[in-house]
């Protein structure tokens, strides 16, 4: 492809790196990311994936902006509270980079459209906020065999890594099964300071950015927390589980596990 | 076409050329690299520019990334020309 | 040199806000015990009845996860930082108050314990006003939005209006 003397103009920086140059700012514009969840994670993640010129950014999300999300998902302003949440990160992408081709998709995501949502996209990136999107999407990367781009956050604290289907662990070989909700935090407990998601999710960007061109170490294989209060990063070896029951020698989940029938069942747990 | 050349350099060296005057930093160095990934590892490039800074801040950053700068002239009262090998396996 | 234990944000309200808590012991298990006896109800969360670790949480020695090591036998010493790893999700819970008014044929229905019932939110009635024919009741939903939007939807399916309350009248 040529260039275009804008594309040349705005990814300069890009192009001047010897990690990524012409040719690297080519593969960006040629490739196509997946981002499930367009809140807090997903806000930061988005805008720089954006910004860097991914070709074609997927955004999955059912949910429709609310006032008490603003303190985080920063790509959606005052005006939005009241959209759908895709329609307001699209116009949010579309305002900085025009080269990016933005789909939208209001689904929640479950067992019978995951496939098919994840099928076309290079790269997948989690940016949800509930335990069984996130068991749903490790599993159908697992099958699909698709880069995945785990964050989590809690309060202060965030959690991010990379799972790479055959050439590392999976979500599973860290944590087998969800925790039952009586273990989860009570909801008085939880909340989030606004900037830990943008931290996280400018993290997942960076990765999600990396598996695209090919460079640099991934955290694929370690788990990296960071404490925003204490301001710390610690990280963590992260290895294949053997008895892993999606991934592991003997594994036990051959397929997804519907999404309703999987919340009953670790309601019940 | 100049023509103002050193006695062994012919245009028919050059696998491409490329005129940037009225380019300036950085994008004199971004357009001169976007050029050098067109042509293969061993051939040259002829770069010419009329931003005096650049003819230090180009052979620079080529230098830093592996192609070998071969000669910077100047052309005319105006213009300088880079001359410089791509590096790389060949 | 004592052994240091990295407290992570869901247990710090067990151990007084603190993220770093300094202990003694030779194993994994005897350490999680002496912290048992400093901040009472850790272990718990941390460990199932039989000791071992749960499977959402994660123990690691230094940089290595304890199951790949001894698991909770695995041995340590002075200097060594332990690290508990729980699996987070992210995300907020919401609150969220709505005013239920019921039509006269479902005022005596118990709907809002099926819903606590069904769904997996917690319910709370900030106010009412009930008698015969009219129930009106300013109602606080607690959980994840999916679950509140569903909540919502089964009010709504028994005939119930449900209108949020913007402005906190009830608080």
């Amino acid at each position: 492809m040529e260039f275009t003397e804008e594309q040349i103009k705005r990814y300069a920086r890009h192009i001047i790196l010897p990690e990524v140059g012409g040719e690297g700012q080519e593969k960006l514009l040629s490739s196509k990311i997946l981002l499930i969840g367009a809140g807090g994670l997903g806000a930061p993640c988005g805008y720089y994936l954006g910004a860097a010129g991914i070709g074609t950014l997927g955004i999955v999300d059912f949910d429709i902006v609310d006032l008490s999300n603003l303190q985080r998902q920063i790509w959606h302003g005052t005006k939005d509270v009241g959209r759908y949440k895709v329609d307001s990160a699209k116009d949010s992408i579309e305002r900085i980079n025009p080269d990016v081709k933005v789909i939208t998709y209001k689904d929640k995501i479950d067992s019978a459209n995951i496939k098919e949502l994840i099928k076309d996209y290079d790269v997948i990136v989690d940016a949800t906020d509930n335990f069984p999107a996130r068991y749903l999407i490790n599993d159908a990367c697992h099958f699909m065999n698709k880069p995945l781009v785990y964050g989590s956050i809690f309060r202060f604290e965030g959690q991010v890594t990379v799972f790479l289907p055959d050439k590392g662990p999976c979500y599973r070989c860290l944590f087998s099964t969800p925790p039952p909700p009586g273990l989860v935090p009570s909801c008085q407990e939880a909340g989030v300071l606004g900037v830990l998601p943008g931290v996280i999710g400018a993290i997942q960007a960076n990765e999600a950015i990396k598996i695209t061109l090919g460079v640099g170490n991934t955290l694929n294989g370690r788990l990296l927390i960071y404490d925003a209060l204490d301001m710390k990063f610690t990280e963590m070896k992260l290895r294949k589980d053997k008895c892993c029951p999606l991934c592991g020698e003997n594994p036990n989940i051959l397929d997804l596990i519907d999404y309703e029938e999987f919340c009953e069942l670790y309601h019940h747990e | 076409m100049d023509g103002l050349f050193k006695e062994n350099d012919r245009t028919d060296n050059y696998a491409k050329e490329l005129n940037i005057k009225g380019e300036i930093c950085p994008f004199t160095f971004v357009r001169s690299k976007l050029a050098l990934e067109k042509i293969k590892p061993g051939e040259i490039l002829r770069i010419i520019v009329d931003y005096e800074p650049a003819i230090r801040n180009v052979p620079r950053s080529m230098t830093d990334q592996g192609h070998k700068v071969l000669s910077i002239n100047k052309i005319n009262d105006t213009d300088y020309e880079i001359i410089v090998e791509k590096g790389g396996k060949k | 040199m004592p052994i240091t234990v990295r407290i992570p944000t869901p247990l710090r309200t067990l151990t007084n806000g603190k993220s770093e808590v300094e202990t003694t012991g030779a194993t994994i298990i005897e350490i999680i015990d002496n912290l048992e006896n400093n901040y009472a109800g850790i272990k718990e969360r941390i460990c199932e009845q039989n000791s071992q670790i749960r499977r959402f949480v994660n123990v690691y020695l230094n940089d290595e996860d304890i199951r790949f090591l001894d698991n909770i036998n695995s041995s340590v010493k002075d200097g060594d930082t332990i690290s508990i790893i729980p699996a987070i999700a992210g995300g907020a819970f919401e609150r969220k108050k709505f005013y239920l008014n019921y039509p006269q044929e479902v005022i005596k229905e118990p709907i809002i314990y099926q819903v606590g019932k069904n769904f997996n939110v917690i319910t709370n009635i900030r106010s009412a006003s009930i008698s015969n024919d009219i129930g009106i009741i300013a109602l606080e939903l607690e959980g994840e939005p999916a679950e509140i939007e569903k909540a919502v939807k089964f009010f709504e399916s028994k005939g119930i209006t449900v209108e949020p309350i913007v402005l906190d009248v009830v608080e």
